[in-house]
């Protein structure tokens, strides 16, 4: 099972709307049941990132992230998601 | 999470806090977020910038911790001329911003389905400019309606 830490500033607004798309996404990928995705704040990224996998976040990266960490603001609006997706997936299940 | 009907339209302002200060303070009046709301957008602001870059325009979603929230509500300003907001993404990246939705958001699940269609609304273009061109609270909240966010 790999864990997803997902970030923002607050952990309750940003990071809400791409736990939705992430999910669906990774989901539609064929990774269904191999994944779990935490929300949180970007405060405590220097803690909690050190027992997950990957850290994927919203906003730019001015804090302590002990995993591999992806910004993807631009899933927020959509942009250039597949590229984002990509990483995201070869972090994760890549060889 | 648009009851109270905060909306500026065409907005002179100088620069990013002025435009912040603005929208905050009819926050504050409406009595949905502490008195001290202010300072925790900008606190925010400062460290993890929320400007995004539309396709044909910038927009940014200023928001704070829950804490400085009473009650969840979105408020909405156009600006007449753009000023400069950081990019979410990479704080050393400028975006001139015409719109703006301030977020004052509770934990909980209010903001599940709303806050999804509210970045789906930024991606179409045709919406934004008329957003971007509204003049009136009636304008403003056939768009929102029409486009799911209002419950």
């Amino acid at each position: 099972m790999k864990k997803i830490l997902l970030c923002c500033g607050t952990g309750v607004a940003t990071s809400t709307v791409v736990n939705k798309k992430l999910e669906a996404e990774l989901i539609k990928r064929g990774h269904k049941g191999k994944f779990t995705i935490t929300q949180c704040k970007a405060v405590e990224v220097p803690t909690k990132s050190a027992s997950a996998d990957l850290c994927v976040s919203t906003i730019a990266s001015s804090y302590t992230c002990h995993c591999p960490l992806i910004v993807a603001t631009n899933l927020l609006i959509n942009r250039n998601t597949e590229e984002i997706y990509d990483q995201i997936e070869e972090a994760l299940f890549g060889e | 999470m648009f009851d109270k009907k905060i909306a500026l339209f065409n907005q002179n302002v100088k620069n990013r806090d002025e435009a912040l200060a603005l929208l905050a303070n009819e926050f504050v009046k409406n009595g949905v977020v502490e008195d001290n709301f202010l300072d925790g957008i900008m606190a925010r602001e400062a460290v993890f910038p929320t400007g995004l870059e539309l396709n044909n325009m910038g927009a940014a979603i200023p928001h704070t911790d829950p804490e400085y929230v009473k009650e969840s509500q979105i408020g909405f300003m156009t600006l007449e001329k753009p000023v400069i907001f950081q990019f979410m993404g990479d704080i050393s990246q400028d975006i001139e911003v015409s719109v703006i939705f301030m977020l004052a958001l509770k934990e909980g699940n209010s903001q599940m389905e709303m806050l999804p269609k509210l970045m789906d609304l930024f991606m179409l273009d045709d919406v934004m400019n008329d957003l971007r061109d509204v003049k009136t609270y009636e304008e403003f909240y056939e768009i929102i309606n029409k486009s799911g966010l209002v419950d």
